[in-house]
């Protein structure tokens, strides 16, 4: 009798320990299978998109009210869409770590349309994160500024959400007092600047008494690298090979080292500095120009709008004379994902739906971005902040290096960055060349 | 994976299987028995706890070591190769030109060198003066105490509030009373880690303060007893018995706090975000496995760190003993 | 002490009086510097409690002491961090499965542990000493260093998804070789007697361990419970590499970074989810100190 009850006791145990293990070692198993639709109980076709924003913020409300209208007008196509927010966090990413996890588990479980920040197209589209989109889309791409279009190995991998620029604020008050006049300032604006123009204006600012310009150099992470990644490529240098596979030849070439000693320049005649406070030129009338992105823009008229009752503006990027101007593009963007669906029709259709100019509207109006379309003519004055930055995108825009080590040419750009500070443009460029092209060799299978 | 997985079990099997036969062949040596159902009872007492070690514990450790060697990415587990020793050769070539890597080494190298003493002295400093039969004493502990309860990332955003550059930071809004521009102190390349290491020091320190006075009470009082009546003063009880008495505790403390201090990861990743400034070895280690999906480097840079920790435990468990 | 020294009589009276008064002095400046060091360690605490009392405003007016205090002011809108933080970002919901988690680890871990344990300790079996040299080599090396293969194993060898994701956040906690040793180490202690009257009762293995180890062992397994519970409670990064895409069975820590990253979230929404994720640690501290003073002293014989 006794040795029953242990047996069963046994038996028990045993069970319970191969439930775990099994349940454990069994519980899906690698990749899932590719199916061919994703249906929902009632026989929709179930389409699904992760946007990089919060649901209570004003975009993520755009994006809804996208998504609600999709569903409106293809209820009777039996197809329906789902939006899901996952808000970009610091330290882990839980944007970044959804897409990762979910993809890697194959068989529908990644969402159908995800947004992403443009650099990141080449890395998620090597791995084959993203869908090649060229043939579903065909001329619908024509309507888009061409750069923003998320493009590797001349493929289509993204639509642009909207654009952003960035470009050199200053404070009329402040630049008008140390010499400079409204009508060279709107020359400026309207045809490009040298870096030599741009030098003058500082050396006056700066013999005025003012700091001349933050550049914010001390940004560091992707504001660091979005902002100042025009000012290299402005004396007609590159950073890596089209194919984004090669930093050596590039990334210290002569061009780009020149790009680099403006810079430089800039640091050592005491233009700017690293420990400018970020906050001066917005709060106060020591610094006069502020290199910032165009999300400064509602700043300025709202937040700030006190400091600047004399006047502002945004002047663009210089570059070398004789080179063409550069100017820093690429915002968020919708791409369809290899997720182990094979038909892509629904998600094509939302994904067109998502960049439509209705919904492009939409989104730029919560936002206060431009739309990245051109069709969609806002009437800028040439000379307004929005204006100066709209024709710097479809004129003179250049977008981020397209390799699939971005992440790593963002930290390397930012070291440079650092760099210039105690060393040499020569020093700096030749040794993070070598540390760049490896990181790509690196990550390059 | 599971070829691997696979062959580690089938070694571990073979490892007890050998250990086991040699058992069983002594027991019939020296004319003793197992009992069949006793010897099944424990083992089966003991598959829950080996299978989850197994699964968790010893194919995590096993990987690691074997990963280091190859150029696993995380998006292609199926295709992994062999390179030798490249994984090495890359990261000392990046301590070499100074990139994250060297950041990482410094940064950790600044924490450690000065969180441990002063995470210990802090503690020990605590325990003493808690050390004595006063009203009020519970009271102090408690408080002592209180930050250690709350779990590192509580304390992780706590500080970063605290540090905050805007108005409602209370160290800046603490300063600017003497008229002081607000500091993004997070933000100072130079002092930012040290923000981190006072912050990690005021989390620990209650933790060791505990094991410390369990210490000092095993202390004889006899021992001070007999020192006060040779007229030695209490800097020279402290010397003499209080810290022979605290050998080895402090010896568990130092390696503990030492080894905690080595894998600091948590208050950078949440007080600065992935900034060369403060990234530490841990941070890096697990931006390049799990940011960059590099899974092989990553363990390269795990196994050099465990190499070097248990090196420097090592040395120390050997120092602090013969002394 | 001084009371005794009185009754004692005139002379040690008169010798001691100085001794008193420098003592007393001491005692003064001992409580001084015992106050100034508990408010170094608790300001931050106090800070944290009161700013989750207030509204962005109040918190960025505040200065000087009144940084410390709550917002007794403005009464009415004094919970209204903590309701949001309870409504508008569901930290209710985290918390749930962190007790949750909390439990069926607490469980697990003195199931498996204890028994691995016990029958290291008390029973005979070939291949027993392979087993406690693995258990001594496995302390001494630093585990928390392979958190990425094992990220890799959970989620490609076991091939963990969706719901099942949970099993590899519990089970990693449900084992604890510190803890084998602990129960170990507590098992040896206990007398062989008691044993030895069960078996001679029939008792089974099992049932001795169930009916008489585990209720010998209430301490111990008190440590245990306790630290297991603090342990998974305060997990922040392991819970977040492999939860991230199912926000529904977030535990508790991860769900404070997300709170951090929402647009327009208040310094006070912010403390106040932290003062959330504080109390149950609290309580737990105050109820069983006991066993964690106790835990630390184990810990402390070990080396």
């Amino acid at each position: 009798m006794k040795g029953k009850r242990f047996l069963v006791k046994a038996a028990v145990l045993m069970l319970a320990v191969c439930c775990i293990v099994s349940f454990a070692a069994c519980g899906g198993g690698g990749k899932g299978e590719e199916v061919e639709s994703r249906t929902d109980k009632y026989g929709n076709t179930l389409v699904t998109i992760m946007v990089h924003k919060d649901s209570s913020t004003k975009e993520g409300k755009a994006y809804q009210k996208c998504v609600d209208d999709f569903n409106a007008a293809y209820k009777s196509k039996n197809i329906k869409a789902q939006i899901t927010f996952v808000a970009q966090t610091s330290g882990v990413d839980q944007y970044e770590a959804t897409i990762s996890n979910l993809y890697r588990q194959g068989g529908g479980k990644l969402y159908d349309i995800i947004s992403f920040d443009a650099p990141k197209c080449a890395g998620y589209a090597k791995s084959g994160i993203l869908y090649d989109m060229t043939s579903a889309l065909g001329d619908y791409t024509d309507n888009f500024i061409s750069e923003s279009v998320n493009r590797y190995d001349g493929k289509v991998y993204g639509l642009p959400i909207q654009e952003s620029s960035a470009g050199f604020y200053y404070n009329k008050v402040v630049l008008n007092a140390a010499g400079i006049t409204d009508g060279e300032i709107a020359g400026y604006q309207t045809n490009g600047w040298t870096f030599e123009q741009f030098k003058a204006v500082c050396e006056k600012l700066k013999a005025a008494g003012k700091t001349a310009v933050d550049m914010q150099l001390a940004a560091g992470g992707e504001t660091c690298t979005y902002l100042l990644y025009p000012l290299g490529n402005a004396a007609g240098g590159e950073y890596v090979s089209a194919d984004g596979k090669t930093a050596d030849g590039y990334l210290n070439s002569a061009q780009t080292k020149e790009g680099f000693q403006f810079i430089k320049d800039c640091i050592d005649n005491g233009y700017t500095n690293y420990q400018i406070d970020g906050k001066a030129f917005l709060t106060g009338d020591s610094v006069g120009m502020y290199l910032s992105s165009g999300w400064t823009i509602p700043d300025i008229k709202e937040q700030y709008k006190d400091n600047f009752t004399g006047g502002w503006g945004i002047l663009p990027y210089p570059h070398k004379s004789g080179s063409d101007a550069v100017s820093a593009t690429g915002s968020w963007s919708f791409g369809i994902t290899n997720n182990g669906i094979r038909n892509k029709d629904a998600a094509v259709e939302l994904i067109k739906w998502m960049t439509s100019d209705e919904s492009a509207t939409t989104i730029t109006n919560a936002t206060g971005m431009i739309a990245a379309k051109s069709t969609i003519n806002k009437n800028y004055e040439a000379t307004s902040p929005e204006g100066v930055l709209y024709n710097q995108l479809v004129n003179s825009g250049k977008a981020r290096p397209s390799m699939g080590a971005y992440a790593d040419f963002s930290t390397e750009f930012n070291l440079i960055i650092t760099g210039l500070r105690t060393d040499s443009v020569e020093k700096v460029l030749n040794e993070h060349t070598t540390s760049l092209q490896t990181k790509i060799n690196r990550n390059d299978r | 994976m599971l070829i691997g997985a696979l062959s580690v079990f089938i070694a571990m099997a073979a490892a007890f299987g050998t250990v086991a036969a040699v058992d069983v062949v002594k027991a019939k040596k020296y004319k003793e028995r197992y009992r069949i159902r006793e010897c099944g009872t424990a083992y089966l007492m003991l598959l829950p706890a080996v299978a989850l070690a197994f699964i968790f514990i010893v194919l995590p450790i096993v990987y690691s070591l074997g990963y280091a060697f190859t150029d696993f990415h995380m998006y292609y587990p199926n295709d992994i190769k062999f390179i030798g020793l490249d994984n090495f050769k890359e990261l000392f070539r990046e301590i070499g030109v100074k990139g994250e890597l060297y950041h990482a080494i410094i940064n950790t190298a600044i924490f450690v060198v000065c969180v441990v003493p002063l995470q210990i002295g802090l503690a020990l400093v605590l325990a003493l003066f808690t050390n004595r039969k006063k009203k009020g004493v519970k009271i102090f502990k408690v408080c002592f105490f209180t930050p250690v309860v709350i779990s590192l990332t509580v304390t992780s955003f706590l500080w970063v509030q605290i540090l905050a550059p805007n108005a409602s930071g209370l160290l800046n809004s603490f300063l600017s009373v003497f008229g002081a521009e607000p500091i993004d102190f997070l933000a100072q390349e130079k002092t930012a880690m040290l923000w981190i290491v006072l912050m990690s020091a005021w989390q620990g320190c209650g933790y060791q303060m505990l094991i410390f006075s369990s210490g000092l009470t095993n202390i004889r009082d006899d021992l001070y007893e007999a020192a006060s009546l040779d007229g030695a003063g209490s800097w020279q009880k402290f010397l003499h018995i209080t810290l022979p008495g605290l050998r080895s505790t402090l010896l568990y403390i130092t390696i503990t706090v030492f080894v905690g201090a080595c894998r600091v990861m948590i208050q950078p990743m949440l007080m600065t975000d992935y900034k060369l400034h403060t990234v530490t070895l841990s941070y890096y280690m697990y931006q390049l496995g799990y940011g960059s999906k590099l899974v092989g480097l990553s363990s390269a840079v795990a196994l050099m760190m465990t190499v070097v920790i248990g090196i420097i435990t090592l040395l120390q468990r050997k120092f602090l003993k013969e002394d | 002490m001084t009371n005794t020294s009185y009754a004692i009589g005139a002379v040690t009276k008169t010798v001691n009086k100085p001794a008193n008064g420098k003592k007393k002095a001491l005692t003064v400046i001992w409580y001084v510097c015992g106050a100034l060091f508990s408010l170094l360690f608790i300001l931050p605490v106090i800070y944290m409690l009161a700013v989750s009392t207030k509204s962005q405003l109040a918190a960025d007016r505040a200065r000087g002491i009144a940084m410390f205090f709550p917002d007794f002011m403005n009464l009415n809108t004094f919970f209204s961090n903590y309701s949001k933080v309870f409504t508008a970002y569901g930290i209710w919901r985290n918390a749930l499965n962190s007790f949750m988690y909390a439990a069926v680890a607490i469980v697990c871990n003195i199931l498996v542990n204890g028994l691995a344990g016990y029958a290291i300790s008390k029973l005979n079996f070939p291949g027993k000493k392979f087993f406690t040299f693995i258990i001594l080599f496995l302390i001494i090396v630093p585990v928390e260093t392979s958190i990425i293969p094992m990220y890799m194993v959970v989620t490609e060898l076991l091939g963990l998804q969706d719901r099942a994701t949970v099993l590899g956040v519990i089970l990693p906690s449900c084992i604890s070789i510190f803890n084998i040793f602990l129960f170990i180490q507590f098992f040896q202690g206990i007398p062989g007697g008691y044993e030895e009257a069960a078996r001679i009762d029939g008792a089974s293995r099992l049932k001795i361990f169930f009916s008489i180890i585990l209720p010998l062992s209430k301490p111990i397994v008190a440590t245990v419970a306790v630290f297991c519970f603090i342990g998974v409670w305060n997990d922040y990064l392991w819970p977040m590499m492999l939860l991230t895409p199912y926000p529904n069975m977030m535990p508790i820590q991860a769900v404070l970074q997300t709170i951090q990253n929402i647009e327009g979230v208040t310094t006070g929404e912010i403390m106040a989810s932290l003062v959330v994720t504080s109390i149950p640690i609290f309580v737990i501290y105050v109820v069983a100190q006991k066993y964690i003073v106790q835990g630390f002293g184990s810990a402390g014989l070990k080396m």
